[in-house]
């Protein structure tokens, strides 16, 4: 769990004041990590079908409150877990 | 008369999002005997920090074929519809462009090309649709919506950009079906390997769980890969999502 934490904050970082998921999605532990912090999440709600990134459903990837940028995405709930 | 209907930025976070819209206005067409529209696609537009989007950046359009008569009823429509309908703090942007009147099309199709790759500006999306004679309108906010509803319109133009919104039903997942079933079944019209190669109708394919199509050459394709598992001796699965992300 703890080293799962560690991984999660890697791929978290802070760019102007907002916290952005910038790992490769293409990759596959990247994407791994997208999921388990999907799973954790206390607020996921699955997007309309037509913007699910993946067939894997809970992942932060496939969620309603999460935001594509250019390095990635961010969260409308600032990743709560 | 063929017309094109695009629109964007009709949603908030909590709120309906624009595909469902472009489905309302959609199905209101053809409820009121205005005309038949198609399905609606989804038109990935550029991601950037200065573009303030909800969460995808992506616009919707759909073509009416439209009684002569009822252009001016629709647009009406769509107006009123979008400024009463779109959500609080949304910045929505109704686009009408009836194609055989369209000035310049290849201006209109440069635009939707730029808005994928750049940020443009509303002053820049007024020019153009006042420039080619067609209709664009803010609905509420700061109106942003006006480009990306131009743009959708321009790549659905292209009929080289998008994705069908909503999914095909035949069978259920893991299941097979031929080509020609699946063309008969849906409003699907070429089923084609993703290196181009086109299927012929009695080539069985095995059903994903979700089954989606694409706008190619002006046509609704349902792209496929090459199976995985190949021990019932199908050569082809419907293509995942991550082939799919990038129309």
């Amino acid at each position: 769990m703890k080293k799962n934490k560690v991984d999660m904050l890697k791929r978290l970082k802070v760019i102007d004041g907002i916290t952005h998921f910038c790992g490769d999605l293409e990759n596959e532990a990247d994407f791994k990590m997208s999921c388990l912090i999907g799973q954790a999440c206390p607020s996921f709600i699955v997007d309309v079908e037509d913007e699910i990134y993946s067939e894997e459903e809970r992942t932060c990837t496939n969620c309603r409150f999460r935001r594509w940028t250019n390095t990635g995405f961010s969260c409308y709930k600032r990743f709560p877990v | 008369m063929k017309v094109l209907v695009g629109i964007d930025d009709t949603d908030d976070i909590d709120s309906m999002g624009t595909g469902e819209f472009a489905d309302i206005l959609a199905k209101t067409v053809e409820k009121r005997d205005w005309g038949k529209c198609s399905r609606v696609t989804r038109h990935q537009l550029f991601v950037h920090s200065d573009i303030p989007y909800t969460s995808h950046n992506s616009s919707m359009c759909f073509v009416a074929e439209l009684a002569e008569t009822k252009l001016d009823d629709l647009i009406t429509y769509a107006a009123e519809f979008l400024t009463q309908e779109s959500a609080e703090g949304s910045d929505p942007g109704l686009c009408v462009a009836v194609i055989d009147k369209v000035s310049s099309p290849e201006l209109l199709i440069e635009f939707g090309g730029k808005a994928k790759k750049i940020v443009v500006t509303k002053d820049e999306a007024y020019s153009l649709a006042e420039e080619l004679g067609i209709h664009l309108s803010e609905h509420g906010g700061t109106g942003q919506g006006v480009i990306g509803a131009l743009a959708g319109v321009g790549l659905r133009l292209t009929g080289n950009d998008g994705r069908f919104k909503g999914r095909h039903r035949i069978k259920p997942a893991g299941n097979i079906a031929t080509v020609g079933e699946i063309i008969a079944q849906t409003n699907i019209e070429v089923v084609k390997a993703i290196d181009g190669t086109v299927l012929s109708a009695d080539e069985p394919v095995l059903l994903g769980q979700k089954v989606k199509s694409v706008l190619l050459e002006h046509k609704c394709v349902l792209l496929v890969c090459p199976a995985e598992n190949t021990s019932n001796e199908v050569k082809w699965e419907t293509c995942a999502m991550k082939y799919l992300r990038k129309y």
